[in-house]
């Protein structure tokens, strides 16, 4: 009880005193968010796809800026400044945004990992991707329940009358 | 014998040019404002829709799965790290299990399938998805095998680790894809 009402001003109090200390635990009120970089992560009606929540091959790990530690503007121009545009590749579209609780209510985790930047955290599935093999049906069911609670703010607009593919189009 | 006939040929001549004639004079006035103007009229066919001039069977099922196998197209064309993250390019025997997957599927299934829900996956897999407002059917294609979950009411089915699901579609999925669209 004591812990649930001191956490938020916690939080509140170290971004006031402390710019630089970011704690290792990552409470269950922070907000996570995550830049995404190309048409195949959203349908056409902007909601994002499942592919947005897989991490790299031989990782478990998506990557997301604790935004409870930065402000949208960092994490945006964090997230500008890692695009390397070619075409509609790897291109900065925007970004969505996830409650800690959230992503541990579907059993998923997050994570400080403050090697890159001390704001940085990843999302965790306890599944390490391997190449060209579907994950497990439990892997996929979490992610799928993800999905749902993700909200997205789109920085670029995406017409839905432009074929995604429209590059071989 | 040979006198009769010639006195008959040029009245079978004059009768046959005679019903030539007319029959001539009939098909040239019935030429250019029925045969011609109904099979050539460029302007006729143009503003026909091309679907409703041939048999529903044989045009219908050909565009709905062109428009998945054009879509199909971008996924082979993607590149390592094509969402900044690491994803590795999809899979070509991958891509060639989801083309014959989706030949196999009834029209309507087709139809029902957003372009955009067949996609890649970070780890070089496919997905194809059929999506209506909380329920999906998601298909995930491995190189060795796929498997599938279905959301029906919030509530999740499925199975997995399913070998040669192009050729031979589980009459559950099949079942749960209809019930979704």
């Amino acid at each position: 009880m004591k812990n649930t009402f001191l956490a938020p001003l916690l939080v509140q109090l170290q971004k006031l005193f402390s710019s630089v200390v970011v704690p290792v635990e990552v409470n269950n009120s922070e907000a996570v968010v995550r830049g995404v970089y190309h048409k195949m992560n959203f349908d056409r009606s902007n909601q994002l796809k499942s592919n947005v929540f897989r991490s790299p091959v031989n990782k478990d790990e998506i990557s997301v800026v604790r935004l409870d530690y930065c402000n949208i503007n960092f994490c945006r121009s964090h997230f500008k400044q890692i695009e390397k545009p070619e075409g509609d590749y790897r291109k900065y579209y925007g970004f969505f945004h996830l409650l800690v609780h959230e992503v541990r209510s579907v059993q998923s985790d997050v994570v400080s990992s403050q090697e890159s930047f001390k704001e940085h955290a990843d999302i965790i599935h306890n599944y390490i991707e391997v190449q060209n093999q579907e994950p497990p049906l439990e892997i996929r069911i979490k992610i799928d329940k993800l999905l749902t609670l993700a909200r997205v703010r789109l920085e670029h607009d995406l017409d839905p009358l432009i074929p995604w593919n429209k590059k071989v189009v | 014998m040979i006198d009769g006939l010639i006195t008959v040929l040029p009245q079978l001549t004059a009768a046959i040019s005679a019903r030539r004639g007319e029959s001539n004079d009939v098909l040239s006035h019935i030429r250019p404002k029925t045969y011609i103007s109904r099979m050539f009229n460029p302007y006729e066919v143009l503003n026909k829709n091309l679907e409703t001039l041939k048999f529903e069977n044989e045009v219908k099922y050909p565009i709905a799965l062109s428009k998945h196998l054009s879509n199909i197209k971008g996924i082979e064309c993607l590149e390592n790290n094509w969402d900044n993250y690491g994803a590795i390019a999809p899979n070509i025997f991958i891509i060639s299990q989801v083309k014959k997957f989706l030949t196999l599927l009834p029209n309507q299934f087709l139809e029902a399938l957003e372009t955009e829900y067949v996609f890649p996956n970070p780890n070089g897999t496919i997905s194809v998805e059929w999506r209506n407002h909380n329920n999906a059917v998601s298909i995930e294609f491995g190189a060795e095998t796929a498997n599938y979950f279905v959301c029906l009411n919030s509530e999740y089915n499925g199975d997995e680790n399913i070998k040669n699901i192009e050729e031979h579609i589980p009459r559950a999925l099949i079942s749960s894809i209809a019930k979704v669209i």
